[in-house]
C-alpha cells in the first residue's frame, strides 16, 4: 500500500502502521513531520547542519517508541513539537549556560520603531532575534507565531499550563520588540 | 488581573512584530529533499533492528520451552519410576550392573572359549610349537654329530 503526505490517514494510524512494520507509511510519516521538525529545530537553533541533526534525533525517539504508541493518548504532532523544542532547548542550555528564564526585560511600546522593513530582512532580523531569546521564550514564540500552534497545544507540547505559555509568549515577544528595534537601527533605517 | 492587562498591552505594543512573524513564515527553513530520505532510511533500520531483535527473542523463547519440554519429559519419566531418589538409584544400579556383567563376562570367557573349542585350538597350536622347536633341536645335534 502507497501512502504520501496527502494520505487521509492520521498521523497516529501511520506510526501504529509503521510500529507493524511497514516502510510507506514510516515514508509518509517523514514526508509530514520532517520538515516540521527540521524547520522548529532551525527557528529555535539558527543553524542548519544542527537542526538536520536534532530534528533526525526527534524523528528517531518517534521511530524507536512507534510499537509502544499509546493511541488516543497524544497527537503525533505534538508528540513531534515536544521532542524538538526540547532537545533544542537542552543544546541552548548547553552552549549558552544561562537559565531558561533569564529574559531581558524591555521597556513596553519598542515594537513602534519595528514598521518598514522589507520582507526578507524582517525574516533575517527575526531569526536574529530569535536566537538572543531565553530557550523557554524562544519555544513558546516559535510554536504560537511561526508554527501556529494554539496555546493549549503549546501547553501540551511544552508540559506547562496555559497561562505559563502566555506569559512565556508575552515576555519573548517584548523581547523581541526590543531587539529587532536595536537591530533596525544598525540596519540603517533611521526613525521617521 | 495583571496578566490579562499585561497581554492587552503586548497585542498593542507589537503589533509591528506580525509582520516579522508573517515575513518568518513565508521565508520557512525547509529541509534537503536528501535528508528527508536519508530520515526514511534511517526508519527503515530502525525497523529492521527492531524484526531482528523480535526474531531472536522468539527463537530464544522457542530454545527455552523446548529445553523445559525436555526436562518435563525426563521428570515424568522419573515420576513414573517413583521420583527422582529412585531414578538415581536405579542408574547407580544399573551401572552396578553393568561392571558386575563385564566381571562375569570375564571370568567365564575361558569356560566360554572351551565350550566353543576355541582354547583347544590354541593349546593345539601350542603344543605343535613345542614339538616342532624339540625337533629343531634334535635335527641340530644330528648336523654336529
Amino acid at each position: 500500500m502507497a501512502f504520501d503526505a496527502q494520505s487521509e490517514l492520521s498521523d497516529e494510524a501511520l506510526l501504529v502502521l509503521y510500529g507493524n512494520g511497514d516502510g510507506a507509511a514510516a515514508r509518509a510519516l517523514v514526508a509530514r513531520l520532517g520538515p516540521v521538525a527540521f524547520r522548529v529545530a532551525f527557528r529555535m537553533l539558527g543553524d542548519r547542519t544542527e537542526a538536520e541533526d536534532l530534528a533526525q534525533e526527534a524523528m528517531l525517539r518517534l521511530w524507536k517508541i512507534a510499537p509502544e504508541w499509546r493511541t488516543g493518548e497524544a497527537k503525533v504532532s505534538t508528540w513531534i513539537y515536544r521532542v524538538t523544542t526540547n532537545l533544542a532547548t537542552d543544546r541552548l542550555r548547553r552552549r549558552r549556560g544561562v537559565g531558561l528564564d533569564e529574559a531581558p526585560e524591555v521597556a513596553d511600546g519598542a515594537a513602534s520603531a519595528l514598521e518598514g522593513l522589507i520582507a526578507h530582512d524582517r525574516a533575517a532580523a527575526l531569526e536574529m532575534a530569535l536566537a538572543q531569546l531565553p530557550a523557554r521564550q524562544r519555544q513558546a514564540v516559535v510554536l504560537r507565531h511561526l508554527e501556529g500552534l494554539s496555546n493549549p497545544e503549546i501547553a501540551e507540547a511544552m508540559e506547562i499550563g496555559v497561562e505559563a505559555v502566555e506569559s512565556l509568549t508575552a515576555r519573548g515577544k517584548r523581547a523581541l520588540a526590543a531587539l529587532l528595534a536595536e537591530r533596525r537601527e544598525e540596519l540603517g533605517y533611521g526613525h521617521d | 488581573m495583571g496578566m490579562t492587562k499585561m497581554h492587552d498591552d503586548n497585542d498593542r505594543d507589537f503589533e509591528g512584530l506580525e509582520a516579522f512573524f508573517t515575513a518568518a513564515r513565508d521565508a520557512a527553513p525547509e529541509p534537503e529533499p536528501a535528508f528527508l530520505t536519508q530520515m526514511a532510511l534511517q526508519a527503515e533500520v530502525i525497523a529492521t533492528e527492531r524484526r531482528e531483535a523480535e526474531a531472536a527473542a522468539l527463537a530464544a523463547l522457542v530454545a527455552r520451552r523446548q529445553t523445559s519440554q525436555k526436562r518435563g519429559l525426563v521428570a515424568t519419566l522419573a515420576a513414573a519410576f517413583g521420583g527422582w531418589g529412585a531414578l538415581g538409584g536405579m542408574a547407580g544400579g544399573m551401572a552396578t550392573a553393568t561392571v558386575a556383567g563385564l566381571w562375569i563376562g570375564l571370568a567365564q570367557a575361558p569356560s566360554l572359549m572351551q565350550s566353543m573349542g576355541l582354547q583347544s585350538t590354541v593349546v593345539a597350536s601350542a603344543s605343535a610349537e613345542e614339538n616342532y622347536l624339540n625337533d629343531a633341536d634334535i635335527l641340530a645335534l644330528a648336523l654336529m654329530d
